[in-house]
């Protein structure tokens, strides 16, 4: 009450249109039984308490002005900013300063905004009775319906003219550098990649130790390509593709609780349709049901790792596979590029795809076009026949540094992007790991707890692994969207995987041991030397 | 073209330098930023760039070309510049038809037929020979990631060859001017990527060598760069200046301080 009194006396009247008084009214107001001169209100107490500035600039008391009207709410005019009156001691003060109110659009002198709210009162008091007699004294659902009518001319949408869907399900443009954006599946990493994975960039995710995260990564990646309606490509060594898929996550969805509830809501619905209460006229207009299904609108997707996909969700979408060992040698005529010649069918049924498959971006005369989403598993190990993981000088070091160019040619023309995942920690030679990143668009490392001394590490209790973001890619501008920390892990809820900052855990024990406190302080230190693998800060300081 | 780097090198559009090797080197960073800066500015010197794109495709540096106020299209038509994308070159190469045996493709190494760079040299030395009839300035090669070329499977001594018999033909035949861009690690382990970037530091006249932070990521200082003028290179008495700055990459522009002198820390 008293909050709202300051407001109404800080800002002058006429900024509240004259339609929203009745309402102020019957909020601010006692209730119209209330005797009119009952004391004790809270209003005026704070009014008195006002410095004197103030005082001058509030309204008169009413029944002064008016002395026939029995209750202020009655009075739409008067009521809102109207202050019951008052009896006893305080009265005669209010009554003292009504000659100044009155005097008040005589004064020449005095603030400008004094005046002006001066000048204001009386012209309101005085229109007060008759717009109290001309008006019903309680806004009724007439008045809201009188403005909904009017409001209906200028206000009102379409109902076909809702948000344009984007061109393509389950991308939007970026901000920064305006290349479409597709989500990797899991909305935390693509808020560390800045946004997401562009169209036509590589997503190299370099695998833990036991392959275990890394491969709910790709999962993700391909999950969400399923939820969206994107063409997949699934290529693997190791695995089928098809039990990849069968493995996917099933997605979280608003619609499935819906589904759940649907039945019930369905059979009660339609006899008390008619005679439902109606909570805000101007929705009634609005369809209602979302006309676009939601998987075309939303970008980034929650899944659940406890649950598995449908079927039938799954064979929604064009799947391409590709399976080493069940694939066709190559013909003899057919160029192998000095490469392996896994990579090279895999590249050659890549191409394929995408000329054949109309994800060409040069050409322009397909009608309608998708996305496609490529995952390529555990490249570089020994079963797509390489041996950079193997030996510390592999015989052919560059086939998996020219397959990446020329993977990298191919999606940068083409609507597609790409997830790989690389057993990093297997390849001897750091010269192969570098040159990998530098012709990949992000590089995301995951460094799992598993198996080291950081698993029983108090640090890191609440959580399974760091991720590194090695690399973000420099789209069509000079700068690229780094996240603020560097510092991040992961976790394995029991639905989820999250990638999140990495924080210390508050220390809660009162009895925290000396030794222990420095125990944290060294694995800290060990922490940022983990994270930042660059930093070599201990020598010298940059500035 | 970021006018502070201009200052610092003492370099101005209106007369560029001629028969220079500069050498643009970066380290736990990304140092793309200085051939988005030389490209710009060899184009308003109005000189007949040749500019081997291996790492990006044509339409990321048209963009960002023209943030700088350069249009690349434009430049293309009037034939100042000459742009190799390498990665449409290299499928072209490898998904498209046969090639005519009189044209080979500048990345004819690729394929596996031969294994010198001798077909991208070539591309070089016929684009940026002089014809008759055009007006631009000195020939300008430019070339994006030479350590891509490493990673093709070309071999370090390939690589050194193409830069040598480059340098003859444009710096000394033509009087133009070479910029080459390479990544290095000084803990790297690999080996030859080292051997092409020492002996490239050896022979250029100006290293732009940036550097990630050794304290790691800041948000409002992306790097240092040191300047090495090699002026031992021209006078055996005379010793390298070097200058260190720290530098911050906006939108469209590169900022240039002192170390110790970003804003973060004013």
């Amino acid at each position: 009450m008293s909050r709202k009194y300051i407001l109404q006396a800080l800002f002058p009247r006429r900024l509240f249109p004259r339609g929203l008084m009745p309402l102020q009214a019957n909020l601010s107001a006692p209730a119209p039984q209330t005797p009119a001169g009952q004391a004790g209100c809270p209003l005026h107490s704070t009014r008195a308490a006002l410095p004197a500035p103030f005082r001058a600039r509030c309204r008169p008391p009413c029944p002064l002005v008016c002395p026939g009207v029995p209750s202020a709410p009655a009075r739409p005019g008067c009521a809102p900013v109207s202050p019951p009156p008052r009896q006893g001691p305080a009265s005669p003060r209010c009554r003292s300063h009504l000659p100044v109110r009155r005097r008040a659009p005589q004064r020449t002198t005095g603030s400008a905004r004094a005046n002006n709210a001066c000048s204001h009162w009386p012209a309101a008091a005085r229109a007060a009775p008759p717009l109290a007699e001309r008006r019903p004294s309680v806004p009724g659902p007439d008045m809201a319906a009188a403005g909904g009518e009017r409001g209906r001319t200028s206000f009102q949408r379409r109902p076909g003219a809702g948000p344009r869907p984007p061109a393509l399900p389950g991308t939007r443009p970026s901000v920064r550098h305006g290349q479409l954006l597709l989500s990797s599946g899991l909305p935390s990493l693509d808020c560390v990649l800045g946004g997401g994975v562009a169209v036509g960039t590589l997503l190299l995710i370099e695998e833990d130790k036991y392959g275990l995260y890394s491969s709910l990564l790709f999962k993700y990646f391909l999950a969400e390509g399923i939820v969206c309606g994107h063409d997949l490509f699934v290529a693997s060594a190791k695995e089928h593709p098809d039990n990849i898929l069968k493995e996917l996550p099933a997605p979280l969805r608003d619609d499935s609780y819906r589904k759940e509830l649907g039945d019930e809501a369905a059979a009660v619905k339609p006899e008390d349709f008619q005679d439902s209460m109606k909570i805000a006229w101007r929705y009634q207009n609005l369809p209602k049901m979302e006309t676009s299904p939601t998987t075309y609108t939303k970008f980034g997707h929650y899944y659940d790792v406890s649950k598995k996909m449908s079927p039938e969700l799954c064979q929604s979408v064009k799947l391409h596979s590709f399976y080493l060992h069940e694939e066709l040698p190559l013909e003899p005529k057919t160029k192998t590029w000095n490469m392996n010649s896994g990579y090279a069918r895999l590249l050659q049924s890549i191409q394929r795809i995408i000329s054949q498959g109309g994800f060409d971006g040069s050409d322009p005369q397909k009608k309608q076009r998708n996305v496609l989403r490529i995952g390529i598993q555990s490249l570089g190990s020994i079963l797509w026949g390489d041996d950079v993981c193997c030996s510390d000088a592999p015989e052919d070091p560059q086939s998996l540094t020219k397959f990446l160019y020329v993977l990298r040619g191919l999606l940068r023309k083409s609507l597609s992007a790409c997830i790989i995942t690389v057993p990093a920690h297997l390849i001897q030679n750091k010269a192969i790991m570098e040159r990998v990143t530098n012709l990949s668009d992000m590089v995301v490392g995951l460094e799992s707890f598993i198996g080291s001394e950081r698993e029983t590490n108090p640090l890191y209790k609440d959580y399974h692994g760091l991720v590194h973001v090695h690399q973000i890619p420099r789209l069509n501008s000079l700068i690229c969207d780094v996240s603020d920390t560097k510092d991040l892990a992961f976790r394995l809820k029991r639905k989820q995987f999250t990638i999140e900052r990495l924080h210390l855990p508050p220390d809660l024990s009162d009895t925290v041991s000396r030794a222990s406190k420095q125990d944290l302080a060294g694995s800290a230190e060990l922490l940022s030397s983990g994270c930042g693998a660059m930093a070599i800060g201990k020598k010298h300081l940059d500035f | 073209m970021f006018a502070e780097l201009n200052e610092l090198l003492g370099a101005s559009p209106e007369r560029p330098d001629a028969g220079k090797f500069t050498l643009l080197r970066d380290t736990r960073t990304d140092g793309s930023f200085l051939v988005h800066h030389f490209l710009s500015f060899y184009l308003r010197a109005g000189c007949k760039v040749c500019f081997v794109a291996l790492l990006q495709s044509f339409s990321h540096y048209s963009i960002v070309a023209q943030k700088l106020g350069v249009s690349l299209a434009a430049a293309k038509e009037r034939g100042q510049l000459v742009f190799l994308e390498g990665l449409k070159s290299c499928l072209d190469l490898l998904f498209g038809e046969e090639e005519q045996p009189g044209q080979p493709s500048p990345l004819q190494f690729l394929s596996g037929s031969s294994c010198d760079l001798r077909a991208l040299f070539e591309f070089v030395r016929v684009s940026l020979s002089a014809t008759a009839g055009d007006s631009w300035k000195g020939p300008v090669l430019l070339v994006d990631d030479l350590s891509v070329l490493l990673s093709l499977g070309a071999a370090p001594v390939a690589v050194l060859d193409f830069i040598h018999y480059c340098r003859v033909c444009v710096c000394c035949q033509l009087k133009g001017n070479i910029v080459v861009l390479v990544h290095s690690n000084e803990d790297s382990e690999d080996e030859e990527n080292e051997l092409v970037v020492n002996s490239l530091c050896h022979h250029s006249d100006l290293i732009l060598w940036a550097q990630g932070l050794a304290t790691g990521f800041c948000k409002d200082v992306h790097g240092q760069i040191k300047i090495i003028k090699r002026l031992s290179l021209r006078q055996a008495a005379e010793q390298d200046l070097v200058q260190i700055y720290q530098y911050k990459i906006q939108d469209r522009n590169v900022t240039f301080f002192a170390p110790g002198l970003s804003a973060a820390v004013l």
